[in-house]
Protein backbone atom coordinates (compact mmCIF):
# COMPACT_ATOMS: atom_id res chain seq x y z
CA UNK A 1 0.00 0.00 0.00
CA UNK A 2 1.18 3.48 -0.82
CA UNK A 3 1.91 6.05 1.83
CA UNK A 4 -1.08 8.34 2.48
CA UNK A 5 -1.26 11.86 3.83
CA UNK A 6 -4.26 12.78 5.99
CA UNK A 7 -5.71 16.02 4.62
CA UNK A 8 -8.80 18.04 5.31
CA UNK A 9 -10.69 19.46 2.31
CA UNK A 10 -13.76 21.54 3.18
CA UNK A 11 -13.71 20.11 6.72
CA UNK A 12 -13.76 16.53 5.47
CA UNK A 13 -10.91 14.19 6.22
CA UNK A 14 -9.29 12.29 3.36
CA UNK A 15 -6.28 10.01 3.20
CA UNK A 16 -4.55 11.03 0.01
CA UNK A 17 -1.80 8.94 -1.54
CA UNK A 18 1.50 10.78 -1.98
CA UNK A 19 1.47 11.28 -5.76
CA UNK A 20 -2.20 12.19 -5.73
CA UNK A 21 -1.48 14.67 -2.94
CA UNK A 22 1.04 16.61 -5.01
CA UNK A 23 -1.35 16.75 -7.92
CA UNK A 24 -4.45 17.83 -6.02
CA UNK A 25 -2.42 20.39 -4.07
CA UNK A 26 -1.16 21.90 -7.31
CA UNK A 27 -4.65 21.83 -8.77
CA UNK A 28 -6.26 23.63 -5.83
CA UNK A 29 -3.38 26.11 -5.82
CA UNK A 30 -3.93 26.92 -9.48
CA UNK A 31 -7.64 27.44 -8.86
CA UNK A 32 -6.89 29.74 -5.95
CA UNK A 33 -4.48 31.73 -8.06
CA UNK A 34 -7.04 32.02 -10.85
CA UNK A 35 -9.92 33.27 -8.70
CA UNK A 36 -7.81 35.31 -6.29
CA UNK A 37 -8.29 38.54 -8.24
CA UNK A 38 -12.05 38.01 -8.48
CA UNK A 39 -13.84 40.22 -5.94
CA UNK A 40 -15.81 37.22 -4.73
CA UNK A 41 -12.87 34.86 -5.09
CA UNK A 42 -12.78 33.48 -1.54
CA UNK A 43 -16.37 32.38 -1.75
CA UNK A 44 -15.91 30.78 -5.18
CA UNK A 45 -12.84 28.93 -3.92
CA UNK A 46 -14.78 27.66 -0.89
CA UNK A 47 -17.63 26.51 -3.14
CA UNK A 48 -15.23 24.66 -5.39
CA UNK A 49 -13.45 23.04 -2.44
CA UNK A 50 -16.81 21.91 -1.10
CA UNK A 51 -17.65 20.36 -4.44
CA UNK A 52 -14.20 18.74 -4.63
CA UNK A 53 -14.78 17.13 -1.23
CA UNK A 54 -18.21 15.95 -2.31
CA UNK A 55 -16.89 14.38 -5.51
CA UNK A 56 -14.05 12.65 -3.68
CA UNK A 57 -16.49 11.19 -1.15
CA UNK A 58 -18.53 9.85 -4.04
CA UNK A 59 -15.52 8.38 -5.87
CA UNK A 60 -13.94 6.76 -2.83
CA UNK A 61 -17.24 5.26 -1.67
CA UNK A 62 -17.72 3.58 -5.07
CA UNK A 63 -14.22 2.20 -5.42
CA UNK A 64 -14.32 0.88 -1.85
CA UNK A 65 -16.71 -1.79 -3.09
CA UNK A 66 -18.18 -1.98 0.40
CA UNK A 67 -21.20 0.22 -0.10
CA UNK A 68 -23.15 -1.77 2.46
CA UNK A 69 -21.23 -0.20 5.34
CA UNK A 70 -21.10 3.56 4.95
CA UNK A 71 -19.42 3.85 8.33
CA UNK A 72 -16.37 2.02 7.04
CA UNK A 73 -16.30 4.20 3.94
CA UNK A 74 -16.26 7.40 5.96
CA UNK A 75 -13.44 6.14 8.15
CA UNK A 76 -11.14 5.28 5.30
CA UNK A 77 -11.50 7.70 2.41
CA UNK A 78 -8.38 6.83 0.47
CA UNK A 79 -7.86 9.03 -2.54
CA UNK A 80 -5.58 7.80 -5.30
CA UNK A 81 -4.26 9.45 -8.42
CA UNK A 82 -7.09 8.10 -10.61
CA UNK A 83 -9.64 9.80 -8.37
CA UNK A 84 -7.76 13.07 -8.70
CA UNK A 85 -7.51 12.77 -12.48
CA UNK A 86 -11.21 12.09 -12.70
CA UNK A 87 -11.94 15.00 -10.42
CA UNK A 88 -9.83 17.44 -12.45
CA UNK A 89 -11.47 16.25 -15.65
CA UNK A 90 -14.94 16.88 -14.24
CA UNK A 91 -14.16 20.19 -12.56
CA UNK A 92 -11.90 21.60 -15.28
CA UNK A 93 -8.63 23.50 -14.98
CA UNK A 94 -8.19 27.29 -14.96
CA UNK A 95 -7.31 27.05 -18.65
CA UNK A 96 -10.76 25.56 -19.30
CA UNK A 97 -12.43 28.35 -17.34
CA UNK A 98 -10.51 30.97 -19.27
CA UNK A 99 -11.54 29.59 -22.65
CA UNK A 100 -15.17 29.00 -21.76
CA UNK A 101 -15.59 32.17 -19.77
CA UNK A 102 -13.55 34.68 -21.73
CA UNK A 103 -15.52 37.74 -20.72
CA UNK A 104 -15.24 37.34 -17.00
CA UNK A 105 -11.53 36.62 -17.21
CA UNK A 106 -10.99 40.04 -18.74
CA UNK A 107 -12.99 41.53 -15.90
CA UNK A 108 -10.88 39.73 -13.36
CA UNK A 109 -7.76 41.21 -14.82
CA UNK A 110 -9.06 44.75 -14.52
CA UNK A 111 -10.44 44.10 -11.05
CA UNK A 112 -6.98 43.08 -9.96
CA UNK A 113 -5.92 46.72 -10.22
CA UNK A 114 -8.36 48.00 -7.67
CA UNK A 115 -8.98 44.90 -5.59
CA UNK A 116 -5.53 44.08 -4.28
CA UNK A 117 -4.20 47.52 -3.59
CA UNK A 118 -1.24 46.34 -1.61
CA UNK A 119 0.05 44.15 -4.37
CA UNK A 120 -0.59 46.73 -7.06
CA UNK A 121 2.49 48.59 -5.88
CA UNK A 122 4.45 45.70 -7.19
CA UNK A 123 2.87 45.25 -10.61
CA UNK A 124 5.66 45.36 -13.11
CA UNK A 125 3.89 46.28 -16.32
CA UNK A 126 0.30 46.92 -15.42
CA UNK A 127 -0.53 48.35 -18.83
CA UNK A 128 0.01 45.21 -20.83
CA UNK A 129 -1.67 42.78 -18.48
CA UNK A 130 -5.20 43.84 -19.35
CA UNK A 131 -4.93 41.78 -22.46
CA UNK A 132 -4.67 38.51 -20.60
CA UNK A 133 -4.47 36.12 -23.48
CA UNK A 134 -3.31 32.67 -22.53
CA UNK A 135 -0.02 32.79 -24.38
CA UNK A 136 1.20 36.02 -22.82
CA UNK A 137 3.54 36.00 -19.85
CA UNK A 138 1.87 37.59 -16.85
CA UNK A 139 3.37 40.51 -14.95
CA UNK A 140 5.81 39.75 -12.19
CA UNK A 141 5.09 40.55 -8.60
CA UNK A 142 7.59 41.59 -6.01
CA UNK A 143 8.01 39.06 -3.21
CA UNK A 144 10.83 38.12 -0.90
CA UNK A 145 12.50 34.98 -2.22
CA UNK A 146 13.19 33.16 1.03
CA UNK A 147 14.30 30.03 -0.78
CA UNK A 148 17.39 31.82 -2.04
CA UNK A 149 17.85 34.07 0.96
CA UNK A 150 21.04 35.00 2.76
CA UNK A 151 19.38 37.39 5.18
CA UNK A 152 15.72 37.93 4.35
CA UNK A 153 15.41 37.17 0.66
CA UNK A 154 15.01 40.84 -0.33
CA UNK A 155 17.88 40.84 -2.83
CA UNK A 156 16.80 37.54 -4.39
CA UNK A 157 13.24 38.84 -4.68
CA UNK A 158 14.39 42.09 -6.31
CA UNK A 159 16.58 40.10 -8.67
CA UNK A 160 13.66 37.91 -9.73
CA UNK A 161 11.47 40.98 -10.14
CA UNK A 162 13.92 42.83 -12.38
CA UNK A 163 15.22 39.69 -14.04
CA UNK A 164 18.88 40.35 -13.22
CA UNK A 165 21.61 38.45 -11.43
CA UNK A 166 21.09 38.43 -7.66
CA UNK A 167 24.74 39.15 -6.88
CA UNK A 168 24.55 42.53 -8.64
CA UNK A 169 21.82 43.62 -6.25
CA UNK A 170 23.72 42.20 -3.29
CA UNK A 171 26.79 44.16 -4.40
CA UNK A 172 24.75 47.36 -4.60
CA UNK A 173 23.51 46.82 -1.05
CA UNK A 174 27.02 46.01 0.21
CA UNK A 175 28.46 49.12 -1.42
CA UNK A 176 25.66 51.23 -0.01
CA UNK A 177 26.61 49.98 3.46
CA UNK A 178 29.83 51.98 3.12
CA UNK A 179 27.84 55.19 3.17
CA UNK A 180 26.90 55.35 6.83
CA UNK A 181 25.05 52.03 6.66
CA UNK A 182 22.15 53.51 4.72
CA UNK A 183 21.74 50.32 2.72
CA UNK A 184 21.05 48.40 5.89
CA UNK A 185 18.13 50.65 6.74
CA UNK A 186 16.74 50.43 3.20
CA UNK A 187 17.12 46.66 3.36
CA UNK A 188 15.30 46.48 6.66
CA UNK A 189 12.44 48.65 5.38
CA UNK A 190 12.09 46.50 2.27
CA UNK A 191 12.18 43.40 4.45
CA UNK A 192 9.21 44.71 6.42
CA UNK A 193 7.23 45.87 3.41
CA UNK A 194 7.67 43.15 0.82
CA UNK A 195 5.60 40.03 1.48
CA UNK A 196 7.28 36.64 1.45
CA UNK A 197 6.53 34.32 -1.47
CA UNK A 198 4.89 31.48 0.46
CA UNK A 199 2.56 29.53 -1.78
CA UNK A 200 3.56 27.85 -5.00
CA UNK A 201 1.55 30.31 -7.07
CA UNK A 202 3.21 33.30 -5.39
CA UNK A 203 6.61 31.85 -6.19
CA UNK A 204 5.60 31.51 -9.81
CA UNK A 205 4.24 35.06 -9.91
CA UNK A 206 7.55 36.24 -8.50
CA UNK A 207 9.31 34.78 -11.52
CA UNK A 208 6.63 35.90 -13.93
CA UNK A 209 5.63 32.35 -14.85
CA UNK A 210 2.09 31.51 -15.80
CA UNK A 211 0.23 29.81 -12.99
CA UNK A 212 -1.07 26.50 -14.28
CA UNK A 213 -1.38 23.02 -12.87
CA UNK A 214 1.66 21.95 -14.87
CA UNK A 215 3.90 24.81 -13.76
CA UNK A 216 3.04 24.32 -10.11
CA UNK A 217 3.61 20.59 -10.07
CA UNK A 218 6.86 21.19 -11.94
CA UNK A 219 7.93 23.55 -9.19
CA UNK A 220 6.97 21.20 -6.37
CA UNK A 221 9.12 18.50 -7.97
CA UNK A 222 12.03 20.93 -8.23
CA UNK A 223 11.65 21.89 -4.59
CA UNK A 224 11.90 18.27 -3.45
CA UNK A 225 15.24 18.04 -5.21
CA UNK A 226 16.56 21.32 -3.80
CA UNK A 227 15.58 20.37 -0.27
CA UNK A 228 18.53 17.99 -0.05
CA UNK A 229 21.11 20.67 -0.75
CA UNK A 230 22.94 21.79 2.40
CA UNK A 231 23.10 25.40 3.42
CA UNK A 232 26.61 26.84 3.57
CA UNK A 233 28.52 27.28 6.82
CA UNK A 234 28.41 31.07 6.36
CA UNK A 235 24.66 30.93 6.67
CA UNK A 236 24.83 28.58 9.64
CA UNK A 237 26.92 31.12 11.55
CA UNK A 238 24.56 33.91 10.58
CA UNK A 239 21.50 31.87 11.56
CA UNK A 240 21.14 32.90 15.23
CA UNK A 241 21.26 36.71 14.95
CA UNK A 242 19.31 36.55 11.72
CA UNK A 243 16.45 34.66 13.33
CA UNK A 244 16.03 37.49 15.82
CA UNK A 245 15.95 40.16 13.10
CA UNK A 246 13.65 37.95 11.08
CA UNK A 247 11.14 37.81 13.91
CA UNK A 248 11.23 41.59 14.32
CA UNK A 249 10.71 42.12 10.59
CA UNK A 250 7.83 39.69 10.36
CA UNK A 251 6.24 41.16 13.49
CA UNK A 252 6.36 44.62 11.91
CA UNK A 253 5.00 43.17 8.70
CA UNK A 254 2.11 41.50 10.49
CA UNK A 255 1.14 43.77 13.38
CA UNK A 256 2.23 47.30 12.58
CA UNK A 257 1.82 47.60 8.82
CA UNK A 258 -1.93 46.85 8.73
CA UNK A 259 -2.49 50.15 10.58
CA UNK A 260 -0.99 52.14 7.75
CA UNK A 261 -3.10 52.69 4.70
CA UNK A 262 -2.36 50.70 1.61
CA UNK A 263 -1.63 53.96 -0.15
CA UNK A 264 1.20 54.71 2.22
CA UNK A 265 2.68 51.26 1.69
CA UNK A 266 2.44 51.77 -2.02
CA UNK A 267 4.16 55.16 -1.83
CA UNK A 268 6.93 54.06 0.52
CA UNK A 269 7.52 50.87 -1.41
CA UNK A 270 7.76 52.63 -4.73
CA UNK A 271 9.99 55.45 -3.46
CA UNK A 272 12.34 53.11 -1.65
CA UNK A 273 12.59 50.75 -4.60
CA UNK A 274 13.26 53.55 -7.07
CA UNK A 275 15.73 55.17 -4.68
CA UNK A 276 17.68 51.96 -4.30
CA UNK A 277 17.87 51.39 -8.03
CA UNK A 278 18.83 54.98 -8.84
CA UNK A 279 21.43 54.99 -6.07
CA UNK A 280 22.85 51.73 -7.35
CA UNK A 281 23.06 52.88 -10.94
CA UNK A 282 24.51 56.25 -9.89
CA UNK A 283 27.17 54.54 -7.81
CA UNK A 284 28.09 52.17 -10.59
CA UNK A 285 28.41 55.06 -13.06
CA UNK A 286 30.43 57.00 -10.50
CA UNK A 287 32.90 54.20 -9.90
CA UNK A 288 33.21 53.28 -13.56
CA UNK A 289 34.15 56.85 -14.46
CA UNK A 290 36.66 56.86 -11.61
CA UNK B 1 -2.89 21.22 -49.17
CA UNK B 2 -2.14 23.33 -52.17
CA UNK B 3 -1.73 26.44 -50.05
CA UNK B 4 1.04 24.95 -47.97
CA UNK B 5 3.26 24.76 -51.06
CA UNK B 6 2.28 28.08 -52.48
CA UNK B 7 4.30 30.45 -50.26
CA UNK B 8 7.38 28.27 -50.58
CA UNK B 9 7.26 28.57 -54.39
CA UNK B 10 7.09 32.35 -54.21
CA UNK B 11 9.93 32.47 -51.74
CA UNK B 12 12.17 30.65 -54.18
CA UNK B 13 11.75 33.57 -56.55
CA UNK B 14 12.96 35.90 -53.84
CA UNK B 15 9.56 37.23 -52.96
CA UNK B 16 8.88 37.62 -49.28
CA UNK B 17 5.42 36.36 -48.53
CA UNK B 18 3.57 37.27 -45.40
CA UNK B 19 0.43 35.30 -44.94
CA UNK B 20 -1.89 35.19 -42.02
CA UNK B 21 -3.51 31.96 -41.01
CA UNK B 22 -7.17 32.13 -41.81
CA UNK B 23 -9.27 30.38 -39.19
CA UNK B 24 -10.76 27.24 -40.58
CA UNK B 25 -14.53 27.42 -40.98
CA UNK B 26 -15.06 24.52 -38.59
CA UNK B 27 -13.30 26.32 -35.73
CA UNK B 28 -15.42 29.37 -36.41
CA UNK B 29 -18.65 27.42 -36.06
CA UNK B 30 -17.43 25.98 -32.79
CA UNK B 31 -16.68 29.37 -31.35
CA UNK B 32 -20.02 30.70 -32.59
CA UNK B 33 -21.85 27.88 -30.85
CA UNK B 34 -19.89 28.27 -27.65
CA UNK B 35 -20.59 32.00 -27.64
CA UNK B 36 -24.29 31.32 -28.04
CA UNK B 37 -24.22 28.83 -25.19
CA UNK B 38 -22.27 31.22 -23.01
CA UNK B 39 -24.79 33.96 -23.71
CA UNK B 40 -27.75 31.97 -22.44
CA UNK B 41 -25.96 30.14 -19.61
CA UNK B 42 -26.99 32.55 -16.87
CA UNK B 43 -30.56 32.41 -18.14
CA UNK B 44 -30.43 28.61 -17.98
CA UNK B 45 -29.09 28.66 -14.42
CA UNK B 46 -31.98 30.88 -13.36
CA UNK B 47 -34.37 28.51 -15.13
CA UNK B 48 -33.09 25.42 -13.30
CA UNK B 49 -33.40 27.15 -9.95
CA UNK B 50 -36.83 28.62 -10.69
CA UNK B 51 -38.61 25.28 -10.37
CA UNK B 52 -37.29 24.51 -6.91
CA UNK B 53 -34.36 25.51 -4.77
CA UNK B 54 -31.24 23.64 -5.75
CA UNK B 55 -27.69 23.12 -4.73
CA UNK B 56 -24.73 23.39 -7.07
CA UNK B 57 -24.50 19.68 -7.81
CA UNK B 58 -28.17 19.53 -8.97
CA UNK B 59 -27.64 22.53 -11.23
CA UNK B 60 -24.52 20.95 -12.68
CA UNK B 61 -26.34 17.70 -13.41
CA UNK B 62 -29.14 19.48 -15.27
CA UNK B 63 -26.82 21.71 -17.27
CA UNK B 64 -24.61 18.77 -18.14
CA UNK B 65 -27.49 16.64 -19.34
CA UNK B 66 -28.58 19.58 -21.51
CA UNK B 67 -25.01 19.85 -22.89
CA UNK B 68 -24.75 23.41 -21.69
CA UNK B 69 -21.56 23.19 -19.64
CA UNK B 70 -18.48 21.05 -20.08
CA UNK B 71 -16.52 21.54 -16.86
CA UNK B 72 -18.11 22.13 -13.49
CA UNK B 73 -15.72 24.84 -12.41
CA UNK B 74 -17.27 27.34 -14.80
CA UNK B 75 -20.53 27.30 -12.83
CA UNK B 76 -19.21 28.77 -9.59
CA UNK B 77 -18.10 32.18 -10.89
CA UNK B 78 -21.47 32.48 -12.65
CA UNK B 79 -23.39 31.67 -9.46
CA UNK B 80 -21.30 34.26 -7.65
CA UNK B 81 -22.02 36.88 -10.29
CA UNK B 82 -25.78 36.18 -10.18
CA UNK B 83 -25.72 36.41 -6.41
CA UNK B 84 -23.87 39.71 -6.51
CA UNK B 85 -26.39 41.21 -8.88
CA UNK B 86 -29.08 40.22 -6.40
CA UNK B 87 -30.85 37.61 -8.50
CA UNK B 88 -29.95 34.66 -6.27
CA UNK B 89 -29.82 33.96 -2.58
CA UNK B 90 -28.76 30.83 -0.73
CA UNK B 91 -29.19 29.01 2.55
CA UNK B 92 -26.89 26.45 4.14
CA UNK B 93 -28.21 23.00 4.81
CA UNK B 94 -26.65 19.92 6.37
CA UNK B 95 -25.89 17.08 4.00
CA UNK B 96 -26.25 13.39 4.92
CA UNK B 97 -22.68 12.81 3.72
CA UNK B 98 -19.92 15.36 3.46
CA UNK B 99 -19.82 19.11 3.91
CA UNK B 100 -22.96 21.25 4.29
CA UNK B 101 -24.58 22.36 1.05
CA UNK B 102 -25.58 25.75 -0.25
CA UNK B 103 -29.12 25.70 -1.54
CA UNK B 104 -29.74 28.43 -4.09
CA UNK B 105 -33.05 30.18 -4.55
CA UNK B 106 -34.35 33.01 -6.74
CA UNK B 107 -34.90 36.38 -5.14
CA UNK B 108 -37.88 38.58 -6.11
CA UNK B 109 -35.74 40.54 -8.54
CA UNK B 110 -34.44 37.21 -9.84
CA UNK B 111 -37.97 36.11 -10.63
CA UNK B 112 -38.77 39.37 -12.48
CA UNK B 113 -35.53 39.14 -14.43
CA UNK B 114 -36.29 35.55 -15.35
CA UNK B 115 -39.74 36.55 -16.67
CA UNK B 116 -38.18 39.24 -18.85
CA UNK B 117 -35.54 36.82 -20.09
CA UNK B 118 -38.18 34.20 -20.89
CA UNK B 119 -40.04 36.77 -22.99
CA UNK B 120 -36.82 37.70 -24.77
CA UNK B 121 -36.08 34.05 -25.44
CA UNK B 122 -39.54 33.40 -26.88
CA UNK B 123 -39.22 36.37 -29.21
CA UNK B 124 -35.75 35.27 -30.27
CA UNK B 125 -36.79 31.70 -30.85
CA UNK B 126 -39.81 32.85 -32.91
CA UNK B 127 -37.58 35.06 -35.05
CA UNK B 128 -35.07 32.29 -35.66
CA UNK B 129 -37.82 29.79 -36.51
CA UNK B 130 -39.28 32.22 -39.00
CA UNK B 131 -35.88 32.56 -40.67
CA UNK B 132 -35.11 28.85 -40.75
Amino acid sequence: MKKTIPTSIANTLFYIEEDAYAKIGAYLDSIKAYFKSNEDGDEIIRDIEGRVAEQLIEYTAKSGGDAASPAAASRERIVNIEHVDRLIKAMGTPEDFASSDGSSRANNATNAHSADGQNSSTHANSDSHNASSTGEKPHRKLYRDTEHEIIGGVCAGLAAFFGIEVNIIRAIFLISLLFGGSGGIVYFILWCIIPEAKTASQKLEMQGDTVTVESISEMIKKKFKEANVNKGTFRKILAVPLNIIRRVASAINRHILPFFGEVLIFAVGTIVTIAVIIAGVALMVHFLRG
Amino acid sequence: MIYSHYPQYLALQGTVVYYTNMPEPKVNIESQSSQMRRGILEFCILLTISKERKYASDIIKELKSADLIVVEGTLYPLLSRLRQSGLLGYAWEESPSGPPRKYYELTDSGRTTLKQLEATWKNLSDSINRLM
